[in-house]
């Protein structure tokens, strides 16, 4: 049965929140595991660039799986400085991922096909994705439809790169 | 494709945090006939259009694993008007930080529906059940 469901605007309220402190995206400096983005200063996410196959949850449980693909891990800013809410009409949309400063140095060259962007609070252990939130999308060029499209998924070791983030949207109207 | 959170994500920081639970007085469902058009967007907390069949009040709604359930029922209450379930308003409080959902998936008990009731077919003066509300959420 599929069923059509209008939420208001205001149902993400604690969701994206500059103030709520068991939020998904936090505007604050406090800790929490819950956080994607925001957070305290050095532990609050950190976004990282792989090559090969798109992992899948719930099977990938914990970034060491697939140490041997990562391309270049970057930390995000604390607090409000890495993720912007704008505007839209239909969802609640925030930009994510975004490095005020270059990010970090590649520790390998590849072809960059898919991210991880995950909570850094030093709470447990860094690696295990079943205790702290993260979410994975695609990687690809400038209007290739990816979840972050970037001018050269070419990573180059020993460069700089910086992130200009990527869209998340939370629909208003959801279908189950 | 579309992003992918893991389950800690889900559970943990985006359903316990969405704003679709409450309980007591304020709690409101009101179940509409098909007469009455399923507004485009939620209405606001304390606008819910007139027409509607019944109105149950004071129940608990709760995050159980991932879902979005009823978990204290409201007592039988009386149909103010007669009519087939088509559509439902859904708020969890009386001020302007509730959270108003609407939806059209209503049906009895096996169906599946979100929210299900004693009966399909309302007559007005007479007592039916809210039986179950659950989404399904993640």
């Amino acid at each position: 049965m599929t069923t059509n469901i209008h939420f208001s605007s205001n149902m993400y309220g604690s969701v994206v929140s500059a103030g709520y402190s068991g939020a998904l995206i936090y505007g604050g400096s406090t800790n929490n595991t819950s956080y994607i983005a925001g957070g305290g200063t050095g532990t609050g996410s950190i976004l990282n660039f792989y090559k090969g196959t798109i992992a899948s949850f719930p099977a990938f449980t914990s970034t060491t799986t697939r140490t041997s693909d990562l391309l270049i891990s970057m930390s995000m800013p604390a607090g409000a400085t890495s993720w912007i809410q704008v505007s839209s009409s239909n969802s609640v949309r925030v930009q994510l991922g975004v490095s005020n400063v270059p990010g970090g140095t590649a520790t390998a060259s590849g072809l960059a096909t898919w991210f991880l962007m995950q909570n850094y609070f030093s709470g447990g252990t860094l690696t295990d994705l079943t205790i702290r939130s993260a979410l994975i999308g695609t990687i690809g060029t400038i209007g290739s439809g990816a979840d972050m499209e970037i001018y050269d998924n070419n990573i180059v070791s020993g460069n700089s790169y910086k992130s200009y983030g990527f869209y998340m949207n939370f629909p208003y109207d959801m279908t189950f | 494709m579309a992003l992918q959170f893991n389950s800690y994500a889900k559970l943990t920081a985006l359903l316990a945090n969405m704003n679709l639970y409450g309980s007591g007085a304020n709690m409101s469902l009101k179940i509409y006939p098909v007469g009455v058009a399923l507004p485009s967007l939620p209405p606001a907390y304390n606008a819910a259009p007139a027409g509607f069949l019944i109105n149950f009040t004071n129940f608990i709604t709760a995050k159980v694993s991932n879902q979005f359930k009823l978990t204290t029922a409201p007592a039988s209450t009386a149909a103010v008007a007669t009519g087939v379930p088509n559509w439902f308003f859904y708020v969890n409080g009386n001020t302007s930080a509730a959270g108003v959902m609407i939806g059209d998936s209503i049906g009895l008990s096996g169906s599946s529906p979100v929210v299900t009731l004693s009966s399909m077919s309302l007559v007005s003066g007479t007592s039916y059940s809210l039986i179950d509300m659950t989404l399904t959420m993640l």
